[in-house]
């Protein structure tokens, strides 16, 4: 089910780059339809895994990358409907894809189902990590929207208002960082819980730190295509944090009590 | 705002005023933004000493030579500018001081302004408001009073909060939506305020203590508690596999010699008494029973974070999704209807709306 939903994403991809390329409308609805059913797929996957577990599929980076994906395919679906435009998906679903390719190419111990660490067992983590999940997706379609504003932008648009693409990027991180913020302050409630600190500077507490700082920075600043450009650097600081951070810990020998 | 004393008479503003002006700046706070970013992941670059690590001499030599063998020669010199100590050194609170500073002053000189848009609106529609509004429209006949009652019910429907007044002759109405979202930003600053009040407070007064007690055993937690843990049994459950799914603590906690308090601890469940709070921490069996090590901590920081963290949240939310709307409408003395709309800048779609508001008045049938 997972590899036919990483293969329909491809060919959804392709579709939505024809449908750049030629702007004809049942490429584009093809285009959505493929992205639909792939999601239908990972969504029935993950509904699979979790109850093949039994606890929520978001204990591990495999299932917590997976889940990534899947928001940021939900919040891209949700702008192109209220949006009422396509042409963003050309450069939303590469960022899915980098984030599932990343998935797929997990070691099969990663990949692999097992029960919950006694440490885990707590409804803050769940509320934690499902919080970073909106908030990735989020700020995921937003790197995918400022990609677009970086390589024209509007000009990719056939109708419509002036500044619609960073206006939509915008929104888009205006979603994510609040649900970034809450993903940090559950996180640090469940902390609290677990080790009796609410912060620890951990290096994933830390970074996580750089990412909201970074996404905080960007809001202060005024609507320009430098602006896109930081929205785009600021996806790659939070991949860093998600996925970077472990060659970090290993490198320096940090010690980390964050499993993912 | 801009310095009236430079103005007049070429005078240079006093100092306090210009560091004032300074602080104020959006610029500066996006630089000192910036800095205390780089600060953060600077640290992370080192193995930070942990207070548990230095207040143990064992462990602190285990950590001390294995810096030394990561870093050699330059170890000296990261630990005298404190790279191990990066999130307690100077020069990381310095900046996060100058932010926190820059924020109050930030938050202070707007509060005026800001107070003022959200308590402010005034019912007679400003001169030129046709002009400069980024939404404007006009209608023609039929003659705009009749179409008063059809404006005010449109907003209503869309959630604005309608007042009208006499103007000059004509008809002035103004619709509002989330007339107090501008406050929300205030929030969001102050909120980030009371939360380095909280880590402040937290770094000031807060305590952690590991305990080991014995199977049947009474430990006193130190601090000036009076407190002490008796721990009365413990247990492990298993998954089917055998795996371990949960540790169980029993313990009562002592106070003057009488039990005050008897609960079991789990994993991400402490006990809690009297604002101290018992973790389970390890366990290794001893005889026929456990010997525990229990962390006691006390942390008045932690409310005050959890506070200002909601507060920061609803300010987010607030400014992000709830943003200020507003719709003017005069009725000129001749019959024309003429419309003005702003918004917040995050409003994204008040100009679809707008022209979804213009066609829905055009459209109503008159009475």
């Amino acid at each position: 089910m997972l590899t036919l939903a990483y293969l329909l994403f491809w060919l959804a991809l392709a579709a939505y780059v024809g449908y750049l390329a030629c702007d004809r409308r049942p490429v584009g609805r093809g285009a959505t339809g493929l992205t639909v059913i792939a999601w239908a797929a990972l969504t029935a996957a993950l509904v699979r895994r979790g109850l093949r577990a039994g606890h929520w599929p978001l204990t591990n980076r495999y299932e917590f990358a997976l889940c990534f994906v899947w928001a940021i395919v939900a919040v891209y679906l949700l702008l192109e409907a209220s949006w009422r435009r396509r042409q963003a998906g050309a450069f939303v679903l590469p960022v899915a894809l980098l984030v599932a390719t990343y998935a797929v190419t997990r070691p099969a111990d990663m990949r692999a189902t097992s029960p919950l660490l006694p440490v885990l067992r707590s409804v803050w983590l769940q509320i934690h990590v499902l919080t970073a999940v909106v908030g990735y997706g989020a700020l995921g379609v937003a790197a995918g929207l400022g990609l677009m504003r970086m390589m024209g932008g509007d000009r990719f648009l056939e109708s419509g208002p002036a500044g619609a693409t960073p206006a939509a990027m915008e929104r888009a991180v205006a979603l994510g960082f609040p649900w970034l913020t809450l993903s940090i302050l559950t996180g640090a409630i469940w902390a609290h819980r677990a080790w009796g600190r609410y912060w620890g500077w951990d290096p994933k507490e830390t970074w996580t730190l750089v990412t909201w700082l970074w996404y905080l920075l960007v809001l202060h600043l005024r609507a320009s295509r430098r602006r896109a450009a930081l929205v785009v650097a600021g996806f790659g600081v939070l991949l860093f944090t998600f996925i970077g951070l472990p060659w970090l810990v290993r490198v320096v020998r940090l010690e980390t009590l964050h499993g993912f | 705002m801009n310095g009236s004393a430079s103005q007049g008479g070429g005078r240079t503003s006093p100092m306090p005023k210009r560091v004032w002006r300074f602080l104020a700046r959006v610029d500066v706070a996006i630089a000192l933004l910036f800095v205390v970013l780089l600060l953060v992941a600077l640290g992370s670059c080192f193995p930070q000493l942990s207070s548990s690590t230095a207040a143990d001499a064992g462990r602190l030599a285990v950590w001390e030579s294995q810096v030394h063998a990561r870093y050699g020669s330059l170890t000296p010199f990261l630990r005298a500018v404190g790279a191990f100590r990066w999130f307690t050194s100077p020069p990381f609170w310095l900046s996060v001081a100058l932010l926190a500073l820059a924020t109050l002053v930030c938050t202070l000189n707007r509060w005026s302004g800001v107070w003022r848009r959200a308590s402010h609106r005034p019912g007679r529609c400003p001169e030129g408001l046709f002009e400069r509004a980024p939404h404007t429209t006009q209608l023609g006949p039929p003659p705009g009073h009749e179409r008063v009652p059809i404006v005010r019910g449109c907003l209503e429907r869309r959630g604005f909060r309608v007042r009208s007044q006499s103007d000059g002759g004509g008809v002035c109405l103004r619709g509002d939506r989330y007339g107090w979202a501008p406050l929300a930003t205030l929030v969001t600053h102050l909120a980030v305020l009371l939360l380095l009040a909280g880590v402040a407070l937290s770094g000031a007064t807060r305590w952690r203590e590991e305990i080991e007690v014995a199977p049947d055993g009474t430990v006193g937690i130190g601090h000036g508690t009076g407190l002490a843990v008796r721990s009365e049994d413990f247990t492990v459950t298993r998954y089917a596999d055998g795996s371990v799914a949960g540790y169980q603590a029993h313990v009562t906690v002592v106070e003057g010699g009488r039990d005050a308090a008897r609960g079991s601890i789990r994993l991400n469940q402490p006990l809690t008494y009297d604002g101290v709070g018992l973790y389970l921490w390890r366990y290794a069996e001893e005889g026929s029973g456990y010997r525990l090590t229990l962390l006691a901590v006390h942390d008045p920081g932690f409310t005050p974070v959890i506070v200002a963290g909601s507060l920061l949240l609803l300010g987010l939310t607030v400014s992000f999704h709830f943003p200020h709307c507003s719709v003017q409408a005069r009725v000129e003395a001749g019959g024309a209807l003429r419309l003005a709309g702003r918004s917040d800048r995050r409003a994204w779609d008040f100009g679809r709306e707008f022209a979804a508001l213009v066609e829905e008045i055009e459209r109503a049938p008159l009475d």
